[in-house]
Protein backbone atom coordinates (compact mmCIF):
# COMPACT_ATOMS: atom_id res chain seq x y z
CA UNK A 1 0.00 0.00 0.00
CA UNK A 2 0.92 3.44 -0.86
CA UNK A 3 1.55 6.20 2.31
CA UNK A 4 2.20 9.49 1.49
CA UNK A 5 3.85 10.79 4.98
CA UNK A 6 3.66 14.91 4.85
CA UNK A 7 3.48 17.82 2.11
CA UNK A 8 3.94 21.50 2.95
CA UNK A 9 4.80 24.53 1.18
CA UNK A 10 4.48 27.21 3.84
CA UNK A 11 4.95 27.92 7.30
CA UNK A 12 0.95 26.27 7.84
CA UNK A 13 3.35 22.77 7.72
CA UNK A 14 6.14 23.59 10.13
CA UNK A 15 6.90 23.75 13.19
CA UNK A 16 7.08 27.76 14.89
CA UNK A 17 10.52 28.80 14.35
CA UNK A 18 12.69 30.53 16.64
CA UNK A 19 13.70 33.39 13.99
CA UNK A 20 12.46 34.60 10.64
CA UNK A 21 10.86 32.04 8.32
CA UNK A 22 8.62 33.64 6.47
CA UNK A 23 7.62 32.86 2.99
CA UNK A 24 8.01 34.56 -0.33
CA UNK A 25 5.83 35.91 -3.63
CA UNK A 26 8.97 35.90 -5.72
CA UNK A 27 8.36 33.98 -8.87
CA UNK A 28 11.55 32.20 -9.90
CA UNK A 29 12.09 30.44 -6.55
CA UNK A 30 9.41 28.08 -7.33
CA UNK A 31 7.91 26.15 -9.94
CA UNK A 32 4.85 28.64 -10.70
CA UNK A 33 3.46 25.64 -12.24
CA UNK A 34 2.44 24.03 -9.12
CA UNK A 35 2.96 26.53 -6.29
CA UNK A 36 2.67 30.31 -6.16
CA UNK A 37 5.16 30.84 -3.14
CA UNK A 38 8.01 28.69 -0.92
CA UNK A 39 8.85 28.94 2.56
CA UNK A 40 11.94 31.45 2.81
CA UNK A 41 15.26 30.13 4.94
CA UNK A 42 17.62 32.89 5.58
CA UNK A 43 21.09 32.29 6.35
CA UNK A 44 22.25 31.26 9.61
CA UNK A 45 20.87 28.78 11.92
CA UNK A 46 17.27 28.83 11.30
CA UNK A 47 15.21 25.87 9.50
CA UNK A 48 11.95 24.84 8.78
CA UNK A 49 11.21 22.03 11.02
CA UNK A 50 8.51 18.77 9.88
CA UNK A 51 8.05 16.14 12.49
CA UNK A 52 5.57 14.57 14.38
CA UNK A 53 2.85 12.06 12.99
CA UNK A 54 2.72 11.84 9.24
CA UNK A 55 -0.18 11.57 7.34
CA UNK A 56 -0.41 7.79 7.31
CA UNK A 57 -0.25 7.94 11.35
CA UNK A 58 3.51 7.11 11.52
CA UNK A 59 6.13 9.38 13.36
CA UNK A 60 9.64 7.63 12.52
CA UNK A 61 10.36 6.64 8.98
CA UNK A 62 12.58 3.17 9.00
CA UNK A 63 12.07 1.69 5.69
CA UNK A 64 12.60 3.33 2.29
CA UNK A 65 10.94 6.49 1.34
CA UNK A 66 11.50 9.07 -0.79
CA UNK A 67 12.28 12.73 0.07
CA UNK A 68 11.16 15.51 -2.91
CA UNK A 69 11.19 18.92 -2.63
CA UNK A 70 12.36 22.14 -4.96
CA UNK A 71 15.18 24.24 -3.65
CA UNK A 72 16.20 27.46 -5.08
CA UNK A 73 19.45 28.66 -3.71
CA UNK A 74 22.59 30.31 -5.51
CA UNK A 75 24.86 28.55 -3.55
CA UNK A 76 26.25 25.46 -1.91
CA UNK A 77 28.39 26.56 0.67
CA UNK A 78 27.48 26.26 4.08
CA UNK A 79 26.47 23.80 6.20
CA UNK A 80 23.72 21.56 5.00
CA UNK A 81 20.46 22.19 2.85
CA UNK A 82 18.27 19.55 4.27
CA UNK A 83 19.02 18.00 8.02
CA UNK A 84 17.14 14.34 9.19
CA UNK A 85 17.29 13.69 12.68
CA UNK A 86 15.79 10.37 14.75
CA UNK A 87 14.76 11.25 18.28
CA UNK A 88 16.97 14.24 17.98
CA UNK A 89 20.16 12.87 17.02
CA UNK A 90 21.72 13.36 14.00
CA UNK A 91 21.05 10.62 11.58
CA UNK A 92 21.01 11.55 7.88
CA UNK A 93 22.23 15.11 5.62
CA UNK A 94 22.68 16.82 2.66
CA UNK A 95 25.83 18.44 3.24
CA UNK A 96 26.34 21.67 1.02
CA UNK A 97 29.84 22.99 1.83
CA UNK A 98 31.16 22.42 -1.63
CA UNK A 99 28.13 20.82 -3.91
CA UNK A 100 26.04 18.33 -2.58
CA UNK A 101 27.04 15.15 -0.55
CA UNK A 102 25.04 13.02 0.76
CA UNK A 103 26.17 11.89 4.49
CA UNK A 104 25.29 9.74 7.73
CA UNK A 105 26.16 10.36 10.96
CA UNK A 106 28.11 7.02 12.84
CA UNK A 107 26.81 7.42 16.29
CA UNK A 108 30.33 5.10 17.38
CA UNK A 109 32.68 7.74 16.42
CA UNK A 110 29.88 10.89 16.71
CA UNK A 111 31.17 12.43 12.84
CA UNK A 112 29.44 12.32 9.90
CA UNK A 113 30.93 10.08 7.03
CA UNK A 114 30.56 10.60 3.13
CA UNK A 115 28.07 8.26 1.93
CA UNK A 116 28.32 8.05 -1.90
CA UNK A 117 29.92 10.47 -3.95
CA UNK A 118 29.22 14.57 -4.25
CA UNK A 119 27.77 16.47 -7.04
CA UNK A 120 27.23 20.24 -8.31
CA UNK A 121 23.59 20.82 -9.48
CA UNK A 122 23.50 24.28 -10.70
CA UNK A 123 21.94 27.09 -8.65
CA UNK A 124 18.73 28.18 -9.13
CA UNK A 125 15.59 26.44 -8.93
CA UNK A 126 16.14 22.71 -8.64
CA UNK A 127 13.47 19.57 -8.12
CA UNK A 128 15.59 16.81 -5.44
CA UNK A 129 14.43 13.37 -4.59
CA UNK A 130 16.39 11.61 -2.22
CA UNK A 131 15.48 7.55 -2.12
CA UNK A 132 16.61 6.86 1.32
CA UNK A 133 16.04 3.38 3.17
CA UNK A 134 17.96 4.11 6.58
CA UNK A 135 20.78 1.74 7.36
CA UNK A 136 21.04 0.43 3.71
CA UNK A 137 21.76 2.97 0.81
CA UNK A 138 20.32 6.08 -1.14
CA UNK A 139 19.76 7.37 -3.97
CA UNK A 140 19.68 11.13 -4.88
CA UNK A 141 18.12 12.13 -8.27
CA UNK A 142 18.39 16.09 -9.92
CA UNK A 143 16.26 17.25 -12.02
CA UNK A 144 15.06 13.65 -12.97
CA UNK A 145 18.64 11.91 -13.23
CA UNK A 146 20.58 10.06 -10.79
CA UNK A 147 23.31 12.23 -9.30
CA UNK A 148 24.48 9.89 -6.66
CA UNK A 149 23.77 6.63 -5.07
CA UNK A 150 25.31 4.05 -2.16
CA UNK A 151 24.39 0.78 -1.30
CA UNK A 152 27.27 0.99 1.37
CA UNK A 153 25.77 -0.58 4.77
CA UNK A 154 26.51 3.09 6.78
CA UNK A 155 28.32 1.88 10.17
CA UNK A 156 26.90 2.85 13.20
CA UNK A 157 24.04 4.66 11.18
CA UNK A 158 20.45 5.69 12.12
CA UNK A 159 17.83 2.64 12.12
CA UNK A 160 15.00 5.72 11.38
CA UNK A 161 14.19 9.39 11.09
CA UNK A 162 11.40 11.37 12.36
CA UNK A 163 12.52 15.12 11.60
CA UNK A 164 13.32 16.51 8.75
CA UNK A 165 15.18 20.45 9.04
CA UNK A 166 15.12 22.60 5.81
CA UNK A 167 18.22 24.92 6.09
CA UNK A 168 20.13 27.43 4.55
CA UNK A 169 23.05 25.83 2.28
CA UNK A 170 24.31 29.42 1.37
CA UNK A 171 26.27 31.45 4.17
CA UNK A 172 24.82 34.71 1.98
CA UNK A 173 21.74 34.59 0.81
CA UNK A 174 18.33 32.81 1.54
CA UNK A 175 17.29 29.31 0.18
CA UNK A 176 13.78 28.80 -0.93
CA UNK A 177 11.90 25.40 -0.13
CA UNK A 178 8.62 24.61 -2.26
CA UNK A 179 6.54 21.40 -2.75
CA UNK A 180 8.11 19.52 -0.13
CA UNK A 181 6.74 15.81 -0.29
CA UNK A 182 7.48 12.44 1.57
CA UNK A 183 6.11 9.30 0.48
CA UNK A 184 7.11 5.44 0.63
CA UNK A 185 6.37 5.06 -3.13
CA UNK A 186 8.10 6.56 -6.27
CA UNK A 187 7.29 10.44 -5.89
CA UNK A 188 9.79 11.71 -8.77
CA UNK A 189 6.95 12.57 -11.14
CA UNK A 190 4.50 13.93 -7.98
CA UNK A 191 3.69 17.19 -7.66
CA UNK A 192 2.35 19.34 -4.53
CA UNK A 193 0.01 22.36 -5.50
CA UNK A 194 -1.04 24.58 -2.21
CA UNK A 195 -3.05 26.89 -1.70
CA UNK A 196 -4.10 29.16 1.36
CA UNK A 197 -7.27 30.47 2.25
CA UNK A 198 -9.01 33.24 0.18
CA UNK A 199 -12.18 33.14 1.40
CA UNK A 200 -14.56 32.29 4.21
CA UNK A 201 -16.56 28.87 3.64
CA UNK A 202 -20.07 27.56 4.30
CA UNK A 203 -19.05 27.21 7.75
CA UNK A 204 -18.52 30.72 8.89
CA UNK A 205 -20.75 31.92 11.91
CA UNK A 206 -18.85 29.91 14.78
CA UNK A 207 -15.61 31.33 16.90
CA UNK A 208 -13.36 34.49 16.02
CA UNK A 209 -10.80 35.54 13.43
CA UNK A 210 -10.93 35.63 9.63
CA UNK A 211 -9.33 33.08 6.64
CA UNK A 212 -6.92 36.68 6.36
CA UNK A 213 -5.65 35.55 9.88
CA UNK A 214 -4.50 32.10 8.98
CA UNK A 215 -3.40 33.32 5.12
CA UNK A 216 -0.43 35.50 5.82
CA UNK A 217 2.86 35.66 4.03
CA UNK A 218 4.87 35.82 7.10
CA UNK A 219 5.90 34.44 10.27
CA UNK A 220 2.51 36.18 12.75
CA UNK A 221 0.89 33.81 15.03
CA UNK A 222 -0.59 36.72 17.03
CA UNK A 223 -3.79 36.71 15.45
CA UNK A 224 -6.02 33.13 14.78
CA UNK A 225 -9.22 31.56 13.92
CA UNK A 226 -10.52 30.79 17.42
CA UNK A 227 -13.09 27.96 18.39
CA UNK A 228 -14.07 28.72 21.83
CA UNK A 229 -16.33 25.16 22.50
CA UNK A 230 -16.57 21.23 21.34
CA UNK A 231 -18.36 21.15 18.19
CA UNK A 232 -17.59 24.87 16.42
CA UNK A 233 -16.11 24.59 12.93
CA UNK A 234 -15.03 26.77 10.26
CA UNK A 235 -14.44 26.07 6.61
CA UNK A 236 -12.96 28.43 3.91
CA UNK A 237 -12.47 28.50 0.13
CA UNK A 238 -9.27 28.22 -2.03
CA UNK A 239 -8.84 28.91 -5.51
CA UNK A 240 -9.39 26.48 -8.19
CA UNK A 241 -6.79 24.35 -9.46
CA UNK A 242 -6.21 22.91 -13.13
CA UNK A 243 -4.48 19.75 -12.53
CA UNK A 244 -1.33 19.49 -15.19
CA UNK A 245 -1.39 17.09 -18.00
CA UNK A 246 0.08 13.58 -16.78
CA UNK A 247 -0.94 14.31 -13.25
CA UNK A 248 -3.99 12.98 -11.50
CA UNK A 249 -5.16 14.22 -7.96
CA UNK A 250 -4.60 11.53 -5.37
CA UNK A 251 -5.84 13.32 -2.28
CA UNK A 252 -6.20 16.40 -0.44
CA UNK A 253 -3.91 17.64 2.27
CA UNK A 254 -4.65 20.38 4.86
CA UNK A 255 -1.52 21.65 6.99
CA UNK A 256 -3.36 23.68 10.47
CA UNK A 257 -0.94 25.16 12.84
CA UNK A 258 -2.60 25.02 16.19
CA UNK A 259 -2.77 25.44 19.31
CA UNK A 260 -5.31 24.47 22.50
CA UNK A 261 -6.74 26.16 25.52
CA UNK A 262 -9.82 27.02 27.72
CA UNK A 263 -12.29 23.86 27.46
CA UNK A 264 -11.41 22.98 24.15
CA UNK A 265 -9.49 20.06 24.54
CA UNK A 266 -8.05 19.13 20.83
CA UNK A 267 -8.46 19.99 17.65
CA UNK A 268 -9.94 18.53 14.14
CA UNK A 269 -8.95 19.36 10.58
CA UNK A 270 -12.10 19.22 8.17
CA UNK A 271 -12.91 18.95 4.69
CA UNK A 272 -16.30 20.03 3.15
CA UNK A 273 -17.58 19.41 -0.19
CA UNK A 274 -21.11 20.14 -1.16
CA UNK A 275 -23.28 19.50 2.05
CA UNK A 276 -21.26 17.04 3.29
CA UNK A 277 -17.97 17.05 5.27
CA UNK A 278 -15.36 14.76 6.57
CA UNK A 279 -13.89 15.68 9.69
CA UNK A 280 -10.03 14.07 10.88
CA UNK A 281 -9.62 12.70 14.77
CA UNK A 282 -8.39 14.42 16.97
CA UNK A 283 -4.69 15.64 16.24
CA UNK A 284 -3.34 16.16 19.68
CA UNK A 285 -2.66 19.83 19.47
CA UNK A 286 -0.92 21.11 22.56
CA UNK A 287 -0.72 24.48 24.02
CA UNK A 288 2.19 25.92 22.06
CA UNK A 289 1.66 26.15 18.29
CA UNK A 290 2.53 23.00 16.29
CA UNK A 291 1.49 21.78 12.96
CA UNK A 292 -0.78 19.31 12.67
CA UNK A 293 -1.49 17.78 9.06
CA UNK A 294 -4.11 15.30 7.43
CA UNK A 295 -4.60 13.37 4.41
CA UNK A 296 -7.96 13.15 2.66
CA UNK A 297 -8.27 10.47 -0.11
CA UNK A 298 -11.71 10.81 -1.08
CA UNK A 299 -13.88 13.38 -0.97
CA UNK A 300 -16.54 13.54 1.36
CA UNK A 301 -20.17 13.50 -0.99
CA UNK A 302 -18.68 10.76 -3.51
CA UNK A 303 -16.66 9.13 -1.40
CA UNK A 304 -14.31 8.15 -4.20
CA UNK A 305 -11.38 9.79 -5.14
CA UNK A 306 -11.28 13.88 -5.92
CA UNK A 307 -12.14 14.28 -9.14
CA UNK A 308 -10.79 18.00 -10.15
CA UNK A 309 -14.56 19.58 -10.36
CA UNK A 310 -15.18 18.10 -6.61
CA UNK A 311 -12.02 19.29 -5.56
CA UNK A 312 -12.04 22.85 -6.53
CA UNK A 313 -15.82 23.21 -5.13
CA UNK A 314 -14.53 21.59 -1.42
CA UNK A 315 -13.57 23.97 1.60
CA UNK A 316 -11.09 23.29 4.32
CA UNK A 317 -10.85 23.65 7.78
CA UNK A 318 -10.92 23.13 11.38
CA UNK A 319 -13.06 22.24 14.21
CA UNK A 320 -13.15 22.19 17.74
CA UNK A 321 -12.88 18.52 19.52
CA UNK B 1 10.95 24.37 23.21
CA UNK B 2 10.11 26.75 25.86
CA UNK B 3 9.55 30.51 27.13
CA UNK B 4 13.75 31.75 27.02
CA UNK B 5 15.68 35.14 27.19
CA UNK B 6 16.30 36.38 24.51
CA UNK B 7 19.09 39.27 25.10
CA UNK B 8 19.88 42.89 25.77
CA UNK B 9 20.29 46.22 24.37
CA UNK B 10 23.10 47.89 25.29
CA UNK B 11 22.62 49.69 28.69
CA UNK B 12 21.88 53.50 28.97
CA UNK B 13 23.71 55.58 31.49
CA UNK B 14 24.45 59.20 32.52
CA UNK B 15 26.05 61.14 34.70
CA UNK B 16 23.54 63.83 34.57
CA UNK B 17 20.52 63.74 32.39
CA UNK B 18 16.75 64.33 32.59
CA UNK B 19 15.50 61.66 30.22
CA UNK B 20 17.13 58.21 29.00
CA UNK B 21 16.86 56.27 25.83
CA UNK B 22 18.59 52.85 26.02
CA UNK B 23 18.77 50.74 23.20
CA UNK B 24 16.75 48.13 21.52
CA UNK B 25 17.77 44.65 21.25
CA UNK B 26 17.72 42.43 18.06
CA UNK B 27 14.12 40.74 18.42
CA UNK B 28 13.10 37.60 15.90
CA UNK B 29 9.60 39.22 15.37
CA UNK B 30 7.76 35.84 16.54
CA UNK B 31 5.98 37.70 19.39
CA UNK B 32 8.44 38.04 22.04
CA UNK B 33 8.27 41.12 24.61
CA UNK B 34 10.50 43.85 26.25
CA UNK B 35 11.03 44.69 29.58
CA UNK B 36 12.77 48.48 30.25
CA UNK B 37 14.42 49.26 33.62
CA UNK B 38 14.88 52.62 34.24
CA UNK B 39 16.15 54.21 37.23
CA UNK B 40 17.42 57.34 38.35
CA UNK B 41 18.69 58.73 41.70
CA UNK B 42 15.63 61.21 42.89
CA UNK B 43 12.23 60.66 43.68
CA UNK B 44 10.93 61.73 39.96
CA UNK B 45 8.14 59.69 38.62
CA UNK B 46 9.55 58.62 35.33
CA UNK B 47 7.10 59.03 31.91
CA UNK B 48 7.60 57.82 28.60
CA UNK B 49 5.83 59.15 25.31
CA UNK B 50 6.85 56.20 22.84
CA UNK B 51 3.92 54.54 21.79
CA UNK B 52 3.37 50.97 22.92
CA UNK B 53 5.20 51.19 26.13
CA UNK B 54 3.21 50.23 29.48
CA UNK B 55 4.65 50.91 32.78
CA UNK B 56 4.33 47.93 35.64
CA UNK B 57 5.43 49.51 38.11
CA UNK B 58 8.03 52.10 39.61
CA UNK B 59 9.31 52.07 43.29
CA UNK B 60 11.66 55.05 45.40
CA UNK B 61 14.10 53.53 47.37
CA UNK B 62 15.25 55.97 50.49
CA UNK B 63 14.95 59.61 48.73
CA UNK B 64 17.44 59.64 46.23
CA UNK B 65 16.47 56.52 44.54
CA UNK B 66 13.86 55.47 41.86
CA UNK B 67 13.27 52.51 39.77
CA UNK B 68 10.50 51.77 37.01
CA UNK B 69 9.60 48.61 35.15
CA UNK B 70 8.10 48.93 31.47
CA UNK B 71 6.74 46.68 29.14
CA UNK B 72 6.15 46.12 25.51
CA UNK B 73 5.44 43.81 22.34
CA UNK B 74 8.85 43.51 20.48
CA UNK B 75 7.88 45.52 17.74
CA UNK B 76 7.34 48.83 19.72
CA UNK B 77 10.02 51.70 18.67
CA UNK B 78 12.97 52.10 21.40
CA UNK B 79 11.69 54.14 23.94
CA UNK B 80 12.57 57.44 25.69
CA UNK B 81 12.36 57.98 29.36
CA UNK B 82 11.62 61.59 31.01
CA UNK B 83 11.59 62.84 34.66
CA UNK B 84 12.28 66.41 36.20
CA UNK B 85 15.34 67.26 37.33
CA UNK B 86 18.53 66.11 35.99
CA UNK B 87 20.60 63.45 37.99
CA UNK B 88 22.81 60.17 37.77
CA UNK B 89 20.67 57.53 35.93
CA UNK B 90 20.76 54.78 33.32
CA UNK B 91 18.41 52.26 31.55
CA UNK B 92 18.36 48.90 29.66
CA UNK B 93 16.13 46.75 27.67
CA UNK B 94 15.48 42.62 27.72
CA UNK B 95 13.83 40.66 25.11
CA UNK B 96 11.85 37.92 26.14
CA UNK B 97 10.88 35.15 23.05
CA UNK B 98 8.75 32.04 22.83
CA UNK B 99 9.17 29.75 19.47
CA UNK B 100 5.65 28.49 19.84
CA UNK B 101 3.94 31.03 21.33
CA UNK B 102 3.21 34.88 21.32
CA UNK B 103 3.59 36.57 24.46
CA UNK B 104 1.38 38.23 26.75
CA UNK B 105 2.10 41.81 27.62
CA UNK B 106 -0.22 42.13 30.31
CA UNK B 107 1.47 40.97 33.19
CA UNK B 108 -0.25 39.06 36.05
CA UNK B 109 2.03 38.42 38.63
CA UNK B 110 4.58 40.60 39.89
CA UNK B 111 5.86 41.53 43.36
CA UNK B 112 8.55 44.77 44.02
CA UNK B 113 10.96 45.31 47.34
CA UNK B 114 12.92 47.86 48.31
CA UNK B 115 16.21 48.66 50.34
CA UNK B 116 19.18 50.10 51.23
CA UNK B 117 21.30 47.44 52.64
CA UNK B 118 22.72 43.69 51.55
CA UNK B 119 21.49 41.14 50.62
CA UNK B 120 18.91 42.36 48.17
CA UNK B 121 15.57 40.42 47.82
CA UNK B 122 11.96 39.78 46.61
CA UNK B 123 9.18 37.28 47.25
CA UNK B 124 7.87 34.43 45.34
CA UNK B 125 5.29 35.51 43.19
CA UNK B 126 2.85 32.50 41.72
CA UNK B 127 2.39 31.88 38.11
CA UNK B 128 -1.38 32.44 36.23
CA UNK B 129 -0.06 29.90 33.30
CA UNK B 130 1.42 26.74 31.94
CA UNK B 131 5.40 27.58 30.99
CA UNK B 132 5.67 31.00 31.93
CA UNK B 133 9.31 32.29 32.69
CA UNK B 134 10.11 33.60 36.34
CA UNK B 135 12.23 36.92 35.96
CA UNK B 136 13.78 39.10 38.40
CA UNK B 137 15.27 42.16 37.60
CA UNK B 138 17.55 44.15 40.55
CA UNK B 139 18.33 47.86 39.93
CA UNK B 140 20.74 49.04 42.57
CA UNK B 141 22.22 52.26 43.45
CA UNK B 142 26.01 51.60 43.78
CA UNK B 143 27.97 49.87 40.70
CA UNK B 144 28.78 46.49 42.83
CA UNK B 145 28.19 43.21 41.52
CA UNK B 146 24.82 41.12 42.22
CA UNK B 147 25.08 37.77 43.00
CA UNK B 148 23.16 34.88 40.97
CA UNK B 149 20.21 33.06 43.38
CA UNK B 150 19.94 29.45 43.87
CA UNK B 151 18.11 28.12 40.71
CA UNK B 152 17.68 30.74 38.64
CA UNK B 153 20.31 32.09 35.27
CA UNK B 154 21.51 35.42 35.63
CA UNK B 155 21.16 36.58 32.25
CA UNK B 156 23.15 40.03 32.56
CA UNK B 157 24.56 41.75 35.62
CA UNK B 158 26.52 44.90 34.85
CA UNK B 159 27.34 48.71 36.09
CA UNK B 160 28.97 51.84 35.11
CA UNK B 161 31.24 54.22 36.76
CA UNK B 162 29.25 57.11 35.01
CA UNK B 163 25.92 56.75 37.09
CA UNK B 164 26.75 54.54 39.47
CA UNK B 165 25.07 52.61 39.57
CA UNK B 166 24.18 48.38 39.05
CA UNK B 167 21.21 46.55 37.38
CA UNK B 168 20.74 42.57 37.07
CA UNK B 169 18.29 40.32 34.77
CA UNK B 170 17.74 36.83 35.70
CA UNK B 171 15.24 34.12 34.91
CA UNK B 172 13.88 30.68 35.28
CA UNK B 173 11.04 28.77 34.13
CA UNK B 174 8.15 28.09 35.96
CA UNK B 175 6.34 24.90 35.46
CA UNK B 176 2.58 24.33 35.40
CA UNK B 177 0.28 27.39 36.32
CA UNK B 178 0.39 27.84 39.98
CA UNK B 179 3.90 26.87 40.35
CA UNK B 180 5.86 29.52 42.58
CA UNK B 181 9.39 31.44 41.89
CA UNK B 182 10.56 30.99 45.43
CA UNK B 183 11.92 33.77 47.52
CA UNK B 184 15.13 35.75 46.20
CA UNK B 185 18.11 36.91 48.80
CA UNK B 186 21.14 37.67 47.24
CA UNK B 187 24.54 39.74 47.91
CA UNK B 188 24.34 42.89 46.17
CA UNK B 189 25.42 46.73 46.61
CA UNK B 190 24.71 48.04 50.88
CA UNK B 191 22.99 50.50 48.89
CA UNK B 192 19.15 51.82 47.87
CA UNK B 193 18.15 48.96 45.65
CA UNK B 194 14.81 47.82 44.11
CA UNK B 195 13.98 44.15 42.84
CA UNK B 196 11.02 42.60 41.19
CA UNK B 197 9.99 39.25 40.11
CA UNK B 198 7.45 39.08 37.72
CA UNK B 199 5.90 36.40 35.55
CA UNK B 200 6.46 36.69 31.84
CA UNK B 201 3.23 34.36 29.94
CA UNK B 202 1.99 33.07 26.89
CA UNK B 203 -1.21 34.76 25.56
CA UNK B 204 -3.91 32.27 26.60
CA UNK B 205 -5.77 30.49 23.64
CA UNK B 206 -9.64 30.48 24.28
CA UNK B 207 -10.05 27.42 22.86
CA UNK B 208 -8.77 25.37 19.62
CA UNK B 209 -6.68 28.67 17.71
CA UNK B 210 -4.98 27.97 14.45
CA UNK B 211 -3.06 30.80 12.95
CA UNK B 212 -1.95 28.75 9.46
CA UNK B 213 -3.62 26.89 7.34
CA UNK B 214 -3.13 25.45 3.85
CA UNK B 215 -4.81 22.78 1.93
CA UNK B 216 -2.89 21.54 -0.94
CA UNK B 217 -3.56 18.60 -3.85
CA UNK B 218 -1.38 15.73 -3.80
CA UNK B 219 -0.66 14.89 -7.49
CA UNK B 220 0.83 11.49 -8.26
CA UNK B 221 1.36 10.58 -11.96
CA UNK B 222 -1.00 7.52 -12.48
CA UNK B 223 -0.23 4.61 -11.58
CA UNK B 224 -1.34 2.41 -13.60
CA UNK B 225 0.11 1.39 -16.48
CA UNK B 226 -0.90 3.84 -19.03
CA UNK B 227 -0.25 3.74 -22.96
CA UNK B 228 -0.39 6.85 -25.75
CA UNK B 229 -0.81 4.95 -28.72
CA UNK B 230 -1.75 1.12 -29.04
CA UNK B 231 -2.42 -0.60 -32.54
CA UNK B 232 -2.86 -4.13 -33.10
CA UNK B 233 -1.74 -6.10 -36.16
CA UNK B 234 -1.42 -9.31 -37.53
CA UNK B 235 2.10 -10.85 -37.15
CA UNK B 236 2.12 -13.12 -39.84
CA UNK B 237 4.83 -15.93 -40.05
CA UNK B 238 5.06 -18.34 -43.12
CA UNK B 239 3.44 -21.43 -42.13
CA UNK B 240 4.11 -25.31 -43.57
CA UNK B 241 5.41 -25.31 -46.72
CA UNK B 242 2.90 -24.34 -49.27
CA UNK B 243 2.51 -24.50 -53.01
CA UNK B 244 0.34 -22.49 -54.99
CA UNK B 245 1.01 -23.97 -58.38
CA UNK B 246 2.51 -27.74 -59.07
CA UNK B 247 3.41 -29.66 -62.25
CA UNK B 248 4.53 -32.72 -62.70
CA UNK B 249 6.29 -33.58 -66.04
CA UNK B 250 8.63 -36.75 -67.33
CA UNK B 251 12.63 -35.54 -67.63
CA UNK B 252 13.00 -37.16 -70.78
CA UNK B 253 16.83 -37.68 -71.70
CA UNK B 254 17.64 -38.69 -75.06
CA UNK B 255 19.07 -42.65 -74.90
CA UNK B 256 22.87 -42.57 -75.63
CA UNK B 257 22.87 -46.71 -76.53
CA UNK B 258 24.02 -48.47 -79.76
CA UNK B 259 22.32 -50.75 -79.21
CA UNK B 260 18.64 -48.78 -79.24
CA UNK B 261 17.80 -49.24 -82.86
CA UNK B 262 15.84 -46.19 -81.92
CA UNK B 263 18.30 -44.10 -83.11
CA UNK B 264 19.60 -43.34 -87.15
CA UNK B 265 23.33 -42.93 -86.39
CA UNK B 266 25.58 -42.25 -83.61
CA UNK B 267 29.17 -40.77 -84.26
CA UNK B 268 31.44 -40.93 -80.90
Amino acid sequence: MANQYFALNSLAGCFRSSSAVVETTTAGRFDSAYASNAILVPTGSDFAQVKGTFLDGSTSLSALFYLRFDANCSAFNSSAMVFMLNGGANAYRLLTTSGIQVQYWNSGTSAWVNWGSAFSPPTGLNTFVLKLTPNVGFELYQAGTLRASSAVVPTNGAAAVDEFRFQCGNNSSNYYYSQIMCADYDIRDSHYMPELANGEGTYNTDGTGAYTDINEAVLNDSNAVSLTASGQHRSFTKASITVPVGQQITGMVVNARGRIGGTVTDGKILCKQGANDTVSAGKSYNTGYEPRWHFFATDPTSGSPFTQTNYNSAEFGIQAA
Amino acid sequence: VALVFGGVGTRAQSAGAATIAPAKPAVDSIGGVLLAVVWSKNNAVHSCSTADWANLDQKNSGASFTASLWIAAEGAAAPTFTWTGSVACGAQLSYYEDPQNPLDTSIAAIGGTTGSANPHTSSSITSTRDGSLAVYVDAAAANTAIATPAGWTENLDNGSATDATRNAFGSKLFGASGSTSGAISITGAAAAWVQWQLEIRRTAAPGFQVSKEEMGAWLDAPRALSFSKVEVGAWLDAGALQFSKIEVGAWLDASGSVDNPGFCSIIW
